[in-house]
């Protein structure tokens, strides 16, 4: 009889971890809109893969950057752990650079969203990993216009041509 | 007397509609929109597509898809995010956005259409809820060498262009320099003359 309950015991024991990750491991895949001249919006999407070293699946997550929640959502998390986060900002606001996103559990996400009521910093609130969204920047066109290299150019070419000619008629 | 009967049972009416509302109101309603989020539609560049949804029910939507078959294969590529996911549930007030970045592979009209979303409209709930996102509507996708043409820095040309004008200027240039050196070197050495005389 013992002996039942304990291996009944052992048995749903990895069904009570399931629902936390041990040992996150994160496979990220990112991708940002570069070109500012035809998006109005830059946006931020970042597809990853979440291994656990107890194989839990199914985790519902949340992401969190510089104090906002991101929603996350599941792409195929059933087999491969497969999730998306996303989000979107207007190209003047979008810094370049790397932008670090902090994923939670369940229970991190409580723990976050009382932080954040509370006036806390985000940052006190341990993510279970975090992943790295790196911006290179839009392009927003050229830097300097052909039209007004051109322009320039050859307002010097004949500013030349015109002191030369002054100084010989002098 | 048939204007009052006819008033008092339109009433009624009225109030078993309001009590219909109300038995409705503890339910999980979702809003979906979908949105466009370009200046201009080019072939072989970015779309963003937002999806953004709102539950304006009182309850927490469970087990949400999204799905948006409106891209065809065949005239679009995925190039940022999924058009299938779901998420696990909606809190009551609260919004979720998803954004996939898409590139079409063909210019001409298009017509963005709706999205599709299955959701329970609450914990117990059986049936699933059937919801479409808004609709962008009609869109003109332009040829990629159009938005060249226009908005490239045209630096090859210019670089042309550049390369055509040298020698109109430069050849003139190079003979009047080469008088110059010429008659100032013949004035150099009349002055060392009439100094030595």
């Amino acid at each position: 009889m013992w002996s039942f309950v304990v291996s009944l015991t052992i048995l749903q024991l990895p069904l009570l971890f399931a629902a936390q990750c041990t040992n996150p491991e994160i496979t990220s895949l990112s991708y940002t809109t570069q070109d500012g001249m035809v998006v109005s919006e830059v946006a931020f999407i970042s597809e990853f893969t979440l291994e656990c070293a107890n194989k839990a699946s199914g985790l519902t997550l949340y992401g969190e950057i510089d104090g906002k929640i991101l929603p996350v959502m599941k792409v195929d998390d059933r087999v491969h752990n497969k999730y998306q986060v996303s989000w979107t900002e207007e190209i003047k606001k979008a810094h370049s650079g790397d932008y670090v996103i902090g994923l939670y559990d369940e229970e991190g996400f409580s723990n976050l969203k009382k932080a954040i009521r509370g006036g806390e910093d985000p940052k006190s609130v341990a993510p279970l990993t975090t992943i790295t969204v790196n911006y290179s920047g839009a392009y927003l066109g050229p830097w300097i216009n052909c039209e007004f290299l051109a322009a320039v150019s050859l307002i010097g070419a004949w500013y030349v041509a015109f002191v030369h000619k002054s100084k010989l008629l002098s | 007397m048939w204007s009052k009967k006819l008033f008092i049972i339109a009433l009624l009416g009225l109030l078993t509609c309001c009590s219909c509302g109300e038995e409705e109101v503890s339910a999980a309603r979702l809003l979906i929109s979908k949105h466009i989020l370009n200046k201009y539609l080019v072939q072989d560049m970015d779309i963003v597509v937002k999806y953004t949804l709102y539950n304006v029910g009182n309850v927490a939507a469970q087990d949400v898809v999204l799905i948006d078959d409106s891209f065809p294969t065949d005239s679009f590529i995925t190039a940022g995010g999924q058009l299938g996911v779901r998420i696990d549930r909606i809190p009551p007030g609260g919004n979720v956005s998803h954004t996939v970045v898409v590139r079409p592979t063909k210019y001409g009209h298009f017509n963005f259409s709706s999205a599709n979303c299955q959701y329970k409209s609450s914990e117990t709930a059986e049936e699933i809820q059937n919801a479409i996102s808004s609709e962008p509507g009609e869109g003109r996708i332009i040829n990629f060498r159009d938005y060249d043409k226009k908005f490239s820095p045209h630096v090859l040309d210019w670089a042309a262009f550049a390369i055509m004008t040298m020698p109109s200027i430069i050849i003139p240039f190079i003979l009047f320099w080469s008088s110059k050196t010429k008659y100032e070197t013949i004035a150099k050495q009349k002055k060392e003359k009439s100094l030595k005389d």
